[in-house]
Formats: structure tokens, sequence, C-alpha cells
């Protein structure tokens, strides 16, 4: 089973010249990035080029989901998979894949894609599934600094879902209906069990969903800042992890932080892409 | 049996509680790192440090003590409800009052034992603290005599101070031993070494550390390195690390990191300061004594603690340090607060520095990994190449 892959989200980019030659030369570098809530997989060419991307569901099984978000971007890539020099894997599920040539942490990984896809990147937030980190990051891309979230899901991935479960809406509507909210709510609570309680009664009392939404980007935004400030905000930020996507939350957060920050046009692949990127430097040494 | 063998059994078996049963000796218990062991050893009695990292008694603990107390203070309880052989074998315990819940240990625990409680004053540069807490050695002096019938003698307190004097030499030595480059002990090893001086004989444990010394010694000048020289060198400072709660240690360990040194009163800074005693009157013996005890603890209870992040700053330069990973332990808000003060004032020197908040449990193993880990990959990007290589490997004489 494919999962589902949006077809417009997949950049594929396909280097005629190295498809058609049949040359040995050729070699292709990919990044696996299994994460919480879905494996992520991304391929490059030598130039550094992303050839093309995939992600499924993690799920229960993250050796198989793995393999699946890989086949399926080599599948979009058109490569052979012969030709893939070198896979690295990254994500909390790194040490699953089994195709791997080594490991990574997410940390390193979205530093180096971040810094990849905007060069002058010094502030790396990556808000994904289960956590989220702030990664200060210098002119080469090596990590100066980074802090992550305690083991609590407030203001992850996670705290989302559930609160758009409590809301009965779409996740991916989360931030687009919070953008027509009229008034702004200030939840007390960041924890997501807590959250989840609160929103509950203020659903009771009667508080429009919309204005409820744009209370949880704010509290979430809120929550991110002090973990940015930890490390030190200074531009230009860049923000990954597939709540980048939440576009409330994201303009609550650029607001908090007074910044204008760089949203990569597929947040959650940043980084398989850094991912990629290491396989590619690695290999010249390996 | 190797040295390090030896330390591992006093540590994991029932060695040490079977002949501290068969002894007649007076047995003291005792918790955190401000009691004056030279006190009890001069009464010929002997100190066992309570102190617990053992998850199981946490959960015991739990019974009688509120949830939101960190696991040290309720492992500590546990060992009291659960009839632990260690705790039941001791006459008195007594307890210093660093933070709340050692306080209220206090009351908890005199259900169970005679308790003795040993008051730590807020500050231990102001003179009035330090007079204050000579008073307290005094009094635990006192009660000592109680409990053991006996009358402290100069000479029983000087011996007792040249014994412990002499396991700080031991001690000091391997501790030269661990700056070595590449390493020939792990940090887990090392740690066995002190905490097993929690309860073991004074003497036999000297001589194991002078044994263990010399093994390292032949290992370094037979090129037996435990690692080589690219390994991250790591200092973990904060919150005590205590068999068995060795989760810290051994994620750090298993990612191709090195523990040189720790700033820990579980660890190092246990046993690192000697007495310093001008004359040998009673007077001047228990002054030196209360000082041994109050000034290189690095404690966080204590209002000002503006000494420790120059220790801390002076174990990254003498052992060579890469990185430094503060060991939080959940709920204790004291090495909390002062964990953002030690984080920015590292960063501020450009030493690296990883703040890690946990307890007891393993279920955050994963996340703790996945932080050491992204820690370790920054630290290799930032020293690669260039600082090891002006390293100097020298032979031991």
């Amino acid at each position: 089973m494919w999962c589902k892959i949006n077809d417009n989200d997949v950049v594929v980019n396909l280097n005629k010249q190295s498809c058609c030659e049949v040359s040995l030369a050729v070699s292709y570098y990919a990044g696996v990035d299994v994460g919480s809530v879905s494996c992520k997989a991304a391929i490059v060419d030598a130039s550094k080029q992303l050839l093309a991307s995939a992600i499924v569901p993690t799920g229960a099984y993250c050796r198989e989901a793995a393999l699946q978000a890989l086949s399926a971007a080599i599948e979009r890539a058109r490569v052979n998979p012969n030709d893939l020099a070198v896979v690295v894997a990254t994500g909390y599920g790194r040490d699953n894949v089994e195709c791997r040539a080594f490991s990574v942490t997410e940390i390193t990984c979205h530093a180096v894609g971040a810094i990849h896809l905007f060069p002058k990147t010094r502030l790396v937030i990556d808000v994904g599934g289960q956590d989220c980190k702030a990664i200060r990051v210098d002119e080469r891309g090596t990590v100066i600094d980074f802090v992550m979230n305690d083991k609590c899901a407030a203001g992850t991935g996670r705290f989302f879902e559930v609160m758009a479960k409590a809301l009965g809406i779409e996740l991916e509507d989360f931030g687009e209906i919070s953008l027509k909210a009229s008034k702004q709510i200030k939840l007390s609570s960041v924890c997501t069990v807590f959250a989840e309680s609160e929103v509950i009664s203020l659903i009771a009392r009667g508080e429009r969903v919309e204005n409820i939404l744009l209370g949880l980007c704010l509290s979430a935004a809120e929550r991110v800042k002090k973990l940015a400030q930890k490390v030190g905000i200074i531009e230009e930020v860049t923000i990954t992890g597939g709540v980048a996507r939440n576009i409330g939350f994201i303009e609550a957060l650029s607001k908090l932080l007074g910044v204008r920050m760089n949203i990569p046009e597929e947040p959650q692949i940043v980084g398989a892409i850094g991912a990629a990127l290491i396989a590619l430097e690695k290999s010249e040494w390996m | 049996m190797g040295a390090i063998a030896y330390f591992e059994e006093i540590v994991t078996t029932d060695k040490r509680i079977q002949e501290l049963k068969e002894s007649s000796q007076t047995v003291v218990g005792i918790f955190c790192n401000f009691v004056p062991e030279e006190v009890i050893y001069g009464l010929s009695a002997i100190p066992v440090r309570l102190c617990s990292g053992d998850i199981e008694l946490a959960r015991v603990g739990e019974e009688v003590f509120p949830r939101d107390v960190c696991s040290l203070v309720k492992a500590s309880v546990g060992m009291a409800v659960s009839n632990n052989p260690l705790f039941e074998l001791v006459d008195l315990v007594v307890i210093p009052t660093p933070c709340d819940a050692k306080k209220k240990l206090c009351s908890i625990l005199s259900s169970y034992k005679q308790v003795h409680v040993l008051q730590l004053p807020p500050s231990k540069h102001e003179i009035e603290a330090q007079l204050f807490w000579i008073e307290q050695v005094w009094k635990l002096k006192s009660e000592l005599e109680r409990l053991t019938g006996k009358k402290l003698s100069k000479n029983g307190l000087k011996d007792a101070i040249l014994l412990l004097n002499s396991r700080n030499q031991a001690f000091m030595r391997l501790l030269e031993i661990r700056k070595l480059i590449p390493p020939v002990i792990s940090g887990k090893e090392a740690l066995m070494v002190t905490i097993a001086s929690f309860y073991d004989d004074v003497e036999r444990w000297i001589k194991m550390v002078h044994l263990l010394c010399e093994e390292l010694e032949a290992k370094y000048n037979h090129n037996q390195f435990i690692c080589d020289n690219s390994a991250p060198r790591v200092l973990i400072i904060g919150a005590p690390l205590i068999y068995p709660n060795l989760k810290l240690m051994d994620i750090v360990e298993s990612n191709r990191a090195i523990v040189v040194i720790d700033d820990l009163c579980s660890g190092t800074q246990r046993l690192y300061q000697p007495v310093i005693v001008k004359e040998w009157s009673m007077k001047e013996m228990i002054r030196a004594i209360a000082e041994r005890t109050l000034l290189p603890s690095m404690c966080p209870c204590f209002v000002e603690n503006y000494d420790r992040i120059n220790r801390v700053h002076q174990l990254v330069e003498e052992f060579q340090i890469d990185g430094v990973i503060y060991h939080n332990l959940r709920i204790c808000p004291l090495f909390d607060i002062e964990s953002a003060l030690i984080y920015n004032e590292l960063k501020r020197r450009n030493i690296p520095c990883l703040v890690l908040s946990t307890d007891y449990t393993y279920e955050d193993t994963q996340q703790i990994r996945n932080r050491v880990e992204a820690f370790f990959e920054m630290i290799l990007s930032r020293i690669a190449g260039s600082k090891r290589s002006g390293y100097t490997i020298q032979k031991l004489k």
C-alpha cells in the first residue's frame, strides 16, 4: 500500500542528462527521516539538487514505513535504486532504517537542510510531531547550540492534533480557520492534557471555534518562543517540521518573535533533505 | 579479580551488608555530602551513606510521600518503608537539611529510626553561617557520643582525620589518571569507585583505589586505552547520579564519548577536599572538619554559589573538557534554577553545555539519547581536526 502522497507536495526535478546517459558515474544520495508521525525521504544528486521526496505515515511499523518512503521517493525521482550511493537515516526511528550507511540526529539534519534552502539561516525552529527544537547555526551550517522541549507535548504537532479533534475540525484546516478569529482568547495552560479540558470548557461557554483556535496557536507560539529565547533569537529564522504548515501558528510566532520567518515549500522534508546532503558530503570521504 | 570488579561487587551485591551485619560496630546512616564522617570514625562507628538511585524504592516511597517530590528523597523514604537491609542495619540516621524534601524526610524517618538533624545554614560564605555550622558539628559529636557511650578523644579524631585524608589522597591519585588522553577508565567505572566509598570499609577501599591506579597506569603505559582520543571528553555536573540510576552515564558513554570527570555530590565533590588542620586541638579539628564539609560543597541549596562556575571552569581546563552535561533531577527546583545560570555563563565562555532534565524512570531514555547524540555531533563538528592534534600524550613514570 502506497500511502497518500500529494503530487503537489513533491518537487520532481528530473535531470534529463543523467537519466538518459548510461553512465556508471551517476550516484544519488538519500535521506530518510523517521519521525513520530510521518516518515520522510528525500533524494539529491551530486550537485545537491533535490530530485524527489515522499512522505508516508509512520504508524506502528517504522521499519516498513521508512522503506515505503524511500521507495516512493526513488520511484518519483525515476532513478535506479542501485545508483543510491549512500543512505543516511535520521529522526527518532533512525536506527530502524536497515539500508542506512549511518545515522545522524534530526538536530544536525534540520540545520543542514535549512541552511541549504535558506543560506542566511542562523536560527532553525523545528516543530515536529512530538517535540520542538530551536537550533542555532553558524554560516557553515554547523550547530552552535540547541534546546529541545521537555518530554511533554506542549506546542508540538501532537498538541494541535489533539485540539483539532476536540474541536471537531480537520488538522489541515486549523490555521486557516484560526485566521478568521474575531477576538483573542488567552489560554492559561500549554499542557496538552489540561489545554484540552480548557478547550472543552471554552466550547461549553459558547466561544467560537476560530477564536479558540487562535488562542491555541498563540499559546503554542508562546511556548516555542521561550525555547528559542534560550538559544537566542537571531535572523534569519527558518521554520521546519509539519507544524510549519499551520499558517495561524506561523503568524502568531512571527509576531511574537518580531521577525519574518523563512518557510520552506515543504517544511516536513527539511530533515530528510539535510540527511541526504550529509550522505552526499560524507560520501566524499567514505 | 581486577580492582574495578571489586568496586562493582561492593556496589551491586550484598557483600558489604553481610560484613556490617557480622560486625559489632555502631553503624550510622547518613544522607548528602554534609555529614562529617571523621566524627563518626573517631568514635569507632561506621558511616554508610543511604542516598539511593533505586526507582523501585522511589515507587514505594510514593506511598508515603507526595508524588511531586524528587526521586532521590522518595527512594530514601522507600528504604525505610520497604525494610531495606542497609537501612535496617543503622543505629542512627543523620540528615542534613539542604532542601524542603530533606527537611520533611527527617520527620518521616523518625518513625522508623532514631534521627539526628544537621541544620544547614542558608549561606556558606558568611561568617555567621560558618559559626552556625561549626556548632552543628559539635552537636553531632555530642549526639554520637550519647549513641556510642564513648567520649571522642583528641587522638581518636586525629586518627580519623588522617585516615580520611589518606582516602582523599588515593582519590586524587585516581583523578590525575583521569586527566590522561586517551583515557584508561570510563566515567561509569570511576563512579562505581566513589559510590563504593558510600559504605565500603574505608581502609580496604583506599588499598583498592591504589591497586586500581597501578592497574590503570600499567594500561596507559601499554597503550590499552578504552577509546581513542577523538572521543568527546565530557564533564557531568548537577544532581547526583547514584547506583543503580546510571541511565545518563550509560547513554553518554554508549555514544562514543567519555565522562572524564564529574562534579556531583555522589562523585568527585564527595572526596576531592582534605581536612586541613592547623593544630591538633579538638576545637581546631572540629572547625577544620566543618570547613571541609561546608565550603567545597557545590549544592545549589546555598544562597550564593558563585564559586561553582569557577569550579566548573577549572575542571573544564584541567581535564580538557569538550562539553558539559548538566543533570537536572526532576522536581528539584534548586538544580533547575541553577541550570539556567550555569548554562548562560558557560555559553558566554564558549563552553558547550547541554541541560538534561530526567529522573529515575526509563520512559525518557530515547529522548535523552537523542539530545546527547545531537550534542556530540555538535561538539565533534566544533573540534573537528583542530584541537585534538594539539594534545600531547606523555608516558607515565
